[in-house]
């Protein structure tokens, strides 16, 4: 290990062996959880506890149950999908990502390079600290729950939800139910915080302000969530009545949707066209990377906008030499190309998630912000998908296409494209012979 | 006799004297080429003006002649100016060459509203600006409503505009520019960044002008079917102009609908699918070999791409019960080569009501998105993305993923007998993501102007691919009234931006900020 910086992973050199793992783990997660739904006898039909079971591990919000009407170990059970779905989400993110979505070094995700670095440099101490940041912060968040007057039971099932970023609730109408100003406040501060890196929150637990500030990520994070929160404001203070109510429910808003949570105290369908844009953008763009939440991811943005910048100056100069800059660091050129691929990938995602659930009975607003919410795994959208409904709105095929969405989404497309692809061309081999 | 003649002599040493004094002796003039090329651009719109006056001449139900002439008065005593007094620089940086593009479409536009608004059919300043940029930039959006009414020559003028923008103003200019001694090869690789730079001949000034009669020929054979098809001269040439220039302007309300004819529509169809495809392919074709077609990958994936989204549309919309068969059949094929080849002409009518794609079935209305975002060949009139860097970016895809599979692997990406070199790649790459987010801030700012999300991404979409009629509440049947002034003018902006393939246009604005840091470093200096 020449470079203390770079990770030496079990199966660096196998990297099909590697995603068919995570993509046979998260297929096998999902059949567990759908025996458990069917067991219950809660769910007439199959695809149904299918869905709900990719809902819970994606940590997306869309439901076809109606959880007021489930046995309590069924609510708990529900939550428990998510939280488990968070934290694999967040090992994922920062052991198995590193090879085809960004840097291949911890810098960005794992926070400073060499001697800095907040997560240990072998992958399987980076697990072990990520689940136990993780496991604290849930804690910290059905305390918090607790403080702000919900009951013990709600307390940890939403804790459970909150901090993977999940968003099931226990009841239809989410956090409007409790209506209690103290707990929407600390549900959206918390989903705000469940979109950070995990190694944000350790920077943030340990008041390492001067590693905060140098992350370009965490900046833009803090600055999209206070301008958004302003702009939604401002655009819903009349229709809203003003005041810190409308203050609240645009933050809470906001920290739903940017850390994919997709919580919801208000019905954001009723407001004007301008924030539903602006939320469904926040969920395309979603969390910061390394974090439990889903979307795009902050720092790839970051990288494309510096890409852009690159070609504008290299057009008027074309012999400079323009490094594109994260957080102070250089990226490396091969991440940059991943990153592009990305970019690519997920747009033909969306759009094949649009047209699929347009074709299959939605129409066109609820498939466009359908497919890009549950790509992103969030779950609210716009249309019949808004305010507080369930996927139920759409007919079943629709759903099937929501779960293929919510499914490349929570992995990233590249290990279902890889596996599908190893897949094909096995069965085409085996034919050969 | 020889008075005769020796007057004509004196009169050709006149002119030349005074050409010479223009072209030669500029020792007064000041350098620059933006200045230049504008002018060079504004003289060139004269002669079509002139022809709208001989049309609204012949034409017995309006008469807004003078406003047309003092237009053409106006564009000419400018454009003369700018020629006059200004001089190109014989080593032009690039950043100037940019410049020289945006400005000229800018000033074009600014110039072709004025005919608009003294005709005083548009009503504001503003309204006849949105109609000529949305005619420049080959877009065919339109704030005429309704258009019947307006007398012929204005409508002419419109059209006519649509033609000019369609090759561009720039290749226009290219067939003056090497007269007067500088490589215009630069220029138009700036309108076009491209990941080819196919050059016809080794001289861009005969490149141009072969440009030119081809697509001078293809326009002529156009109306010329029109007419066959049975309409009069004036709407034959007058569609003839927007189809060739896949701009979508129409002198009717119902657009293509009005004659309610599939004779018409197939004419219009076979016009758009030529003129959406590549303008180099065709002159080879046209050379003596025909096979350069089928040689094309990008010429396949065109129209494949095309079939395609009129096949899927067709059974979508015969699944959903929006019309029978063989109307679906009809109206699949003309839309997805309308907005396939960024044209946006529509065929919907009082007869052919399910020809407004605004009322297909979802599906089909999913399927026209990414239409409208690929738009037509390289080296076409038509805007968008354009398929070369779809087909670019599937293979940079493909490479990415067998990197995953295979870190240590060496893949290129390959294209016809060459593989692409990396920087070629980032450039494409860089582009797409410019593209995806203009259209990501044009959706939030049409958004944020109070339209709903379908009509404000559509709307973003066709006026960055220059398409024309949008989803929601601007659909092929509707007006770009529905869009509130100020998202009018980010409308404007967009179709620019989308022109002129972004980087011209933001490097303007990049070279004016960078010129003014500085600016400040020196007078900090002092």
């Amino acid at each position: 290990m020449s470079d203390p910086s770079r990770v030496r992973f079990p199966w660096h050199r196998s990297a099909v062996k590697m995603l068919t793992t995570v993509v046979v783990a998260a297929v096998s997660l999902v059949a567990v959880s759908t025996a458990v739904y069917a067991a219950s006898g809660e769910v007439d039909r199959l695809d149904d506890a299918v869905f709900e079971s990719v809902a819970g591990f994606t940590t997306t919000s869309l439901t076809v149950m109606d959880p007021e009407a489930l046995p309590a170990w069924l609510l708990v059970w529900r939550a428990l999908t998510q939280w488990l779905g968070g934290l694999g989400a967040l090992v994922f993110a920062l052991v198995v990502v590193p090879t085809f979505g960004g840097e291949r070094r911890l810098s960005e995700t794992a926070g400073g390079r060499g001697r800095r670095a907040v997560l240990a440099r072998r992958w399987s101490h980076t697990a072990n600290r990520v689940a136990l940041t993780y496991l604290g912060f849930t804690v910290l968040v059905a305390m918090a729950y607790g403080a702000a007057g919900m009951g013990a039971f709600d307390a940890a099932t939403f804790g459970l939800t909150t901090a993977s970023t999940g968003g099931f609730a226990n009841y239809r109408d989410s956090f409007a139910h409790f209506d209690s100003a103290a707990i929407a406040w600390v549900g959206a501060g918390a989903m705000a915080l469940a979109g950070v890196s995990a190694a944000g929150l350790v920077w943030l637990v340990r008041g390492q302000v001067q590693a905060l500030w140098r992350s370009t990520e965490l900046k833009l994070y803090a600055g999209l969530i206070l301008a958004s929160t302003a702009l939604v404001a401002a655009w819903t203070w009349t229709d809203t009545g003003g005041g810190a109510d409308t203050v609240r429910e645009s933050f809470f808003a906001v920290a739903s949707s940017i850390s994919t949570t997709g919580f919801r105290v208000a019905d954001w369908g009723q407001w004007v066209a301008a924030p539903q844009t602006l939320l469904l953008l926040l969920i395309g763009v979603g969390s910061m990377a390394g974090s439990a939440g889903g979307g795009f991811r902050l720092l790839r943005v970051i990288q494309i906008f510096g890409i852009v910048r690159r070609e504008l100056v290299l057009q008027l100069h074309p012999r400079a030499v323009v490094p594109v800059k994260v957080s102070g660091a250089v990226a490396s050129e091969a991440s940059l190309a991943r990153v592009q691929n990305f970019q690519i990938l997920w747009v033909l995602a969306a759009a094949s998630g649009v047209f699929g659930i347009a074709s299959l009975g939605g129409d066109l607003l609820t498939a466009v912000s359908g497919s890009i919410s549950a790509l992103a795994t969030a779950g609210p959208g716009l249309g019949e998908l808004s305010g507080f409904a369930d996927a139920t709105v759409l007919a079943a095929p629709a759903r099937g296409v929501l779960i293929a969405l919510m499914f490349l989404g929570r992995l990233s497309i590249y290990p279902v494209v890889v596996v599908v692809g190893w897949g094909v061309g096995e069965i085409q081999r085996m034919r050969l012979r | 006799m020889t008075a005769a003649f020796s007057a004509a002599g004196r009169a050709r040493a006149a002119v030349k004297g005074a050409v010479r004094l223009l072209v030669a002796d500029r020792s007064w003039s000041v350098t620059s080429p933006v200045g230049f090329v504008v002018g060079l651009g504004l003289l060139f719109m004269v002669p079509g003006m002139l022809v709208a006056i001989a049309v609204e001449w012949g034409s017995s139900t309006s008469d807004s002649e003078v406003a047309l002439g003092l237009g053409a008065l106006t564009t000419l005593a400018a454009g003369a100016l700018l020629v006059a007094f200004t001089r190109l620089d014989p080593d032009m940086p690039p950043a100037s060459v940019f410049a020289a593009v945006a400005w000229t479409w800018i000033g074009s536009s600014l110039f072709g509203a004025l005919p608009l608004w003294f005709s005083g059919e548009l009503g504001s300043f503003d309204n006849a600006l949105f109609e000529s940029v949305s005619g420049y930039t080959a877009t065919g959006s339109t704030v005429l409503s309704p258009i019947e009414g307006v007398g012929r020559g204005v409508l002419m003028w419109r059209q006519i505009i649509q033609w000019y923008g369609g090759m561009g103003m720039v290749v226009l200019a290219v067939t003056i520019l090497p007269f007067l001694g500088v490589g215009g090869l630069s220029l138009i690789s700036a309108e076009a960044p491209g990941p080819t730079s196919d050059r016809l001949a080794p001289r861009v000034s005969s490149t141009a002008r072969r440009l030119w009669a081809l697509y001078g020929g293809i326009t002529a054979a156009v109306a010329g079917a029109l007419m066959i098809a049975g309409l009069s001269l004036y709407d034959a040439v007058a569609h003839a102009l927007t189809t060739a220039s896949t701009g979508g302007f129409s002198p009717y309300d119902h657009s293509i609908g009005h004659f309610d004819s599939v004779a018409v529509e197939a004419v219009v169809i076979v016009g758009m699918l030529a003129c959406g495809a590549s303008f180099t392919l065709h002159w080879r074709a046209l050379s003596g070999n025909p096979r350069a077609y089928g040689q094309s990958s990008e010429f396949r994936t065109y129209l494949i791409v095309i079939l395609a989204a009129a096949a899927a549309a067709t059974m979508l919309n015969w699944l959903y019960d929006v019309s029978d068969f063989s109307s679906s059949v009809r109206n699949g094929i003309f839309n997805a080569a309308t907005l396939g080849t960024s044209t946006g002409f529509g065929n919907a009518s009082g007869a052919n009501p399910a020809g407004d794609f605004a009322g297909w079935a979802p599906g089909a209305q999913a399927l026209l998105l990414p239409l409208m975002v690929m738009g037509g060949m390289t080296g076409s009139t038509a805007g968008g993305l354009k398929v070369l860097r779809a087909q670019v970016m599937a293979k940079y895809m493909r490479v990415g993923l067998l990197r995953v599979k295979h870190p240590q692997v060496v893949a290129r990406v390959k294209l016809g007998a060459g593989a692409l070199s990396e920087p070629i790649l980032q450039r494409v790459a860089g582009l797409v993501a410019l593209y995806a987010f203009t259209a990501f801030a044009g959706t939030m700012v049409l958004s944020m102007l109070g339209q709903d999300l379908i009509t404000a991404s559509s709307g973003a979409i066709s006026a960055l691919g220059n398409m024309g009629p949008a989803l929601g509440e601007a659909g092929p049947t509707s007006n770009f009234l529905v869009f509130t002034r100020p998202a009018r003018a980010v409308l404007m902006a967009l179709m620019l931006v989308g022109r002129l393939e972004f980087f011209a246009v933001f490097l303007v604005v990049v070279s004016a900020y960078e010129r003014s840091r500085r600016l400040a470093r020196v007078s900090l200096r002092r």
